[in-house]
């Protein structure tokens, strides 16, 4: 039972890009493909799995690497639900799509990890919830970098066939903005709870591990980008710079811990 | 006339030249009179018009006694000063019935960049229209302009190929939302009061534009235009000072040369703030810098990109094009045996006249010989000549109407070549 959910959720997610892949090249219409219906179905699934997680645990069920992945799986997929409600933003779905497919699949992989130790309680809850919606933003915001960087290439190199699909220059530079700025607030408060927290428990925020430099690096990225783009005009291309290799980053840092540590603590 | 050649057609547009290549043969309006006489004068030519847009320079003519098609190309690429050989490459030839379905192609905008676009046929009759003033359009190019404009109403009337078009000044306006999202709260700069230029302009201000600004060589032109649009005027010398403002800048004059440079631009990026810059290049040759697509946010785009973009919409307006080519080749068949029968008609005429002027000639010549003979006599004689004449000329003149009803231009020809009677000029 505890895979079956995420199974079925990988299914959801992956389901609707190879069917777009597989139309295109047959030269069709996507169909049913392009129902939004794939995305909700995910959805539900993550968190069905993610409940049963959490009962199984008797804890958040993020404070495992799985749980934590599969955590990241359902904001990246929410993400996808709240992107559609702007123009011309299935591009951005299918990336968006493609990476919580990809987080699924890598929890699945993992074997079943330790719970951190002692971490419980409701704010060690709150602490994991906010770091991995600070993450969920800035995988947003690499999607929408992503597509502003492969637009920007088309209107320079004139590749202009099909190119009205994409949403304007403007409107993903903006969500950029939003995204990485909501991802940053919460990654703040989150990193921000984890060392009141690590202080209470131990005396020291220095946890000696990698989760904490690697998430203090991503905050020093994204606080640097933000800076530069309220003060120094950072728009457009940087910021979507900042936006792929910030994300980059937090994808080496996860890959790091769940291949070498396999928990985010140090087990 | 060199070769036999009636008609002759030969240019450049996009099917054949990029941008770069076709701007060194665009041709403004003001010097297509003198190009045009300095052609009829030399003998090349009996007439002509020179079709010059942003998408091709085309010279459509009725070739004179040194007339050949190798010619016009060199003229062509002469005129345009362009003399090397890649561009005498990239110039296509077309002679008479196959010139006419070009020139009918042409108009009916199915050889345009975008399929059934409508302007093709305002700029067709404004090279007429020029031509004509200059005495360089005579009755036979006059005859295959209105078949032309004709044509083009019918394949407009009759299929669908105009329906979806998608005007150039649509097409500037969804490129610039593609970059800038809504216009609302943005401005433009106006260079220039070319006409597809307006068009961009007019479009982005159904859109939502908040604000225009024109920019002219002549103040008054800027300050009428600006009117028009209800935008403000600007000296063109204002441009520079200008850049760092705006979100759009359009360029559509005649100026045949760089006005934006590259350098101008980057100055004014630091003022921006990473605000992106939207710059279309209406005109040919173009007055924007090419190289400025290479600073960061700023997008460059140029008539074969409007026109690129403006043409997605092309796939449905194909079966509309099948149809109208199908119109395009019954007329140009039709129009063709008209233009060849008329002239078959006149050389008839010729041979008529100098059949006459033979008889006469002889019957004065018996006169003298025969001073004697009564007046009634010299009627009976008269008369007889005239029989004689005309029953020889019969049989063989109604043979060359008939072949010349059936399409057999050649056959017909051939019948006046061996009368020794070739093709007089018409004009």
């Amino acid at each position: 039972m505890t895979t079956i959910f995420p199974i079925l959720a990988l299914c959801a997610l992956i389901v609707p890009v190879l069917g777009r892949g597989f139309a295109r090249r047959q030269g069709s219409a996507p169909g049913i493909f392009a129902s939004p219906s794939w995305a909700v179905i995910g959805i539900g699934c993550l968190v069905a799995g993610l409940v049963f997680s959490g009962l199984q645990l008797g804890s958040w069920p993020m404070i495992t690497v799985q749980g934590g992945l599969q955590t990241l799986a359902l904001l990246v997929a929410i993400g996808w639900v709240v992107l559609r409600s702007s123009e011309r933003m299935e591009a951005a779905g299918i990336i968006l799509s493609s990476l919580a497919g990809l987080l699924v699949a890598a929890s699945l992989v993992e074997p079943p990890g330790l719970v951190t130790s002692g971490v419980t309680g409701p704010f060690f809850g709150l602490h994991f919830g906010l770091i991995f919606v600070g993450l969920g933003g800035f995988a947003v915001s690499f999607a929408l970098s992503a597509l502003f960087l492969l637009q920007q290439r088309r209107l320079k190199t004139k590749k202009l066939k099909g190119i009205q699909e994409l949403p304007s220059m403007e409107v993903l530079d903006g969500l950029n903005f939003r995204t990485q700025g909501f991802g940053f607030v919460a990654l703040t408060a989150g990193i921000a709870m984890g060392i009141v927290l690590a202080v209470e428990r131990t005396g020291s925020a220095d946890l000696g591990d990698l989760t904490i430099w690697g998430s203090g690096a991503v905050w020093a990225w994204y606080a640097a980008g933000l800076h530069g783009r309220l003060l120094g005009g950072w728009r457009g291309r940087t910021a979507a710079i900042f936006g792929v290799v910030g994300f980059g980053a937090v994808s080496l840092i996860i890959g790091i811990a769940v291949i070498l540590v396999g928990s985010w603590h140090g087990g | 006339m060199v070769g036999d050649e009636r008609l002759i057609a030969v240019g450049i547009s996009h099917h054949t030249a990029p941008l770069e290549v076709r701007e060194r043969l665009a041709m403004p309006l003001d010097v297509i009179p003198g190009l045009l006489g300095r052609l009829c004068a030399d003998g090349f030519s009996n007439e002509a018009v020179l079709l010059s847009t942003c998408n091709r320079t085309e010279l459509y003519t009725v070739p004179g006694h040194r007339g050949e098609v190798d010619r016009f190309v060199r003229w062509l690429a002469e005129a345009g000063g362009a003399t090397d050989r890649e561009i005498s490459e990239k110039i296509y030839r077309k002679s008479d019935q196959d010139a006419l379905r070009h020139i009918f192609r042409v108009a009916s905008s199915l050889d345009s960049l975008v399929l059934g676009e409508p302007q093709i046929v305002g700029q067709m009759k404004t090279a007429f229209r020029v031509a004509a003033e200059h005495k360089a359009a005579g009755p036979m190019l006059h005859r295959v302009m209105n078949h032309a404009l004709h044509v083009s109403k019918r394949v407009r009337s009759e299929t669908d190929i105009a329906r979806e078009a998608v005007s150039v000044g649509r097409a500037g306006v969804e490129l610039v939302r593609q970059v800038l999202g809504s216009l609302e709260g943005r401005s433009a700069l106006l260079v220039g009061a070319g006409a597809h230029g307006k068009l961009v302009a007019r479009a982005l201000l159904d859109f939502g534009l908040s604000e225009l600004v024109v920019a002219n060589r002549t103040f008054e032109h800027a300050a009428a235009l600006a009117e028009a649009f209800n935008g403000s005027a600007i000296p063109i010398q204002e441009v520079e000072r200008y850049l760092p403002r705006v979100d759009v800048v359009l360029c559509s004059t005649a100026a045949g040369r760089v006005l934006i440079s590259r350098d101008e631009v980057a100055s004014t990026l630091p003022q921006r703030r990473g605000k992106s810059l939207v710059m279309i290049d209406l005109s040919v040759p173009r007055n924007i810098d090419p190289s400025v697509n290479t600073l960061g946010g700023v997008y460059r785009f140029d008539i074969d990109d409007l026109a690129q973009f403006a043409g997605r919409g092309q796939e449905s307006r194909r079966s509309a094009a099948a149809e109208a080519e199908e119109i395009v080749e019954l007329e140009t068949e039709r129009h063709w045996r008209q233009l060849m029968g008329e002239q078959v008609n006149r050389q008839i005429g010729s041979i008529v006249q100098s059949a006459e002027l033979v008889r006469k000639l002889e019957v004065e010549r018996a006169r003298m010989a025969m001073q004697g003979l009564p007046p009634e006599q010299w009627q009976t004689v008269e008369a007889m000549s005239r029989a004689i004449v005309k029953k020889i000329l019969h049989q063989p003149l109604r043979q060359v109407r008939s072949w010349a009803e059936d399409g057999d231009i050649e056959q017909a020809t051939s019948v006046f070549t061996a009368f020794g009677n070739e093709e007089e000029p018409d004009a």
